[in-house]
């Protein structure tokens, strides 16, 4: 088994940097790999690559904010604001379709109708976990929405309903301090996760051939 | 481009590229580099570098043919241009300039 775990290799892809910088870098990983794997074994070149990956992932990133600078940045926010936006149109579209079907069958669509009396130790451990659960799919759209730098934006919208989150938490009274930390760490978490979803499920990893235009340009190069 | 432009990790990269002509690609810079340095940079480090030296017009690069060991990927081979030999003179001619008149007991040992 000499090939680079997938997942990984994937997230790395998703990063967002440039084509020829991308893959020379997660081609110089996989061929490390598979000597490692020769040499070291399965597992202690497995460990290898995770650590490395860890290494270079800032570099990836750093590549996609080269050149790019404000442009990269503007584009990373649009999309998050898209994907917000998709996002709160379909958790509007499910509710409306689960109201309309609990009217049709005759039950009430209240929440709090079915909730006991200490409801709200309920929500304060439910609306964590349902938080996690619904930005997963925000994440994923985001990361579909950006091709280019599809963990950067599902990273973004983790911020921005992060942000959200805690400006919400802010105004409410009565509100526990774990809760105001933790939910928006989980909203970032379930965010990342969906764009990592997204993304091992989709690597698109193009091999690029041909020359830096500096050595076009330069055709007297010396050896 | 002058030596004094050129960052310590920089000139060692850029020299392991000239070192290693037709066979330098990350992976064998990276090995040279490290080896020589006794440092354990990472690949992300050692391209950051050869990315900069490409932009700074001392290095030029190029794809080979994919190869199924990278899983389709092309190597990025490296070589130094003309201006990367004139700031490698220019190099070795300020380490030498600034090592002059110092005792042979002091000088570090070269393999």
């Amino acid at each position: 088994m000499t090939t680079p775990p997938h997942v990984t290799e994937s997230l790395l892809a998703g990063l967002g940097a440039g084509a020829s910088f991308r893959d020379a870098l997660i081609g110089d990983l996989a061929e490390e790999f598979a000597l490692r794997v020769d040499r070291d074994g399965a597992r202690s070149a497995r460990r290898w690559y995770h650590r490395e990956a860890i290494r270079t992932a800032p570099h990836l990133v750093r590549d996609w904010l080269r050149g790019k600078r404000w442009r990269g940045v503007t584009h990373v926010v649009g999309v998050a604001l898209s994907s917000y936006t998709m996002l709160l149109m379909l958790g509007g579209l499910i509710a409306a379709v689960a109201i309309s079907v609990a009217r049709a069958v005759g039950i009430s669509a209240s929440v709090s109708h079915y909730l006991p009396w200490n409801s709200r130790l309920l929500l304060l451990v439910g609306a964590p976990i349902l938080a996690l659960v619904t930005t997963i799919p925000g994440g994923y759209i985001a990361a579909w929405l950006d091709s280019t730098a599809p963990l950067v934006s599902a990273f973004a919208l983790g911020v921005l309903m992060a942000s959200a989150n805690v400006a919400a938490g802010a105004l409410g009274t009565g509100v526990p301090v774990w809760y105001r930390v933790v939910t928006p760490l989980l909203v970032i978490a379930g965010t990342l996760a969906g764009g990592m979803l997204r993304v091992t499920r989709v690597t698109r990893v193009t091999p690029v051939t041909g020359t830096s235009g500096i050595e076009r340009d330069r055709p007297s190069a010396a050896p | 481009m002058t030596a004094s432009t050129i960052g310590k990790l920089e000139l060692t990269v850029l020299i392991a590229v000239a070192r290693l002509g037709d066979d330098a690609y990350g992976l064998a810079v990276r090995r040279d580099v490290s080896a020589r340095t006794r440092h354990d940079y990472s690949v992300g480090a050692v391209y950051t570098t050869l990315q900069r030296l490409e932009d700074k017009g001392l290095i030029s690069s190029r794809a080979s043919a994919p190869l199924p060991v990278r899983g389709g990927r092309s190597r990025r081979h490296f070589r130094v241009t003309s201006a990367g030999q004139r700031a490698l003179r220019d190099a070795e001619r300020v380490a030498a300039s600034v090592w002059a008149g110092v005792g042979t007991t002091l000088r570090p040992e070269t393999a």
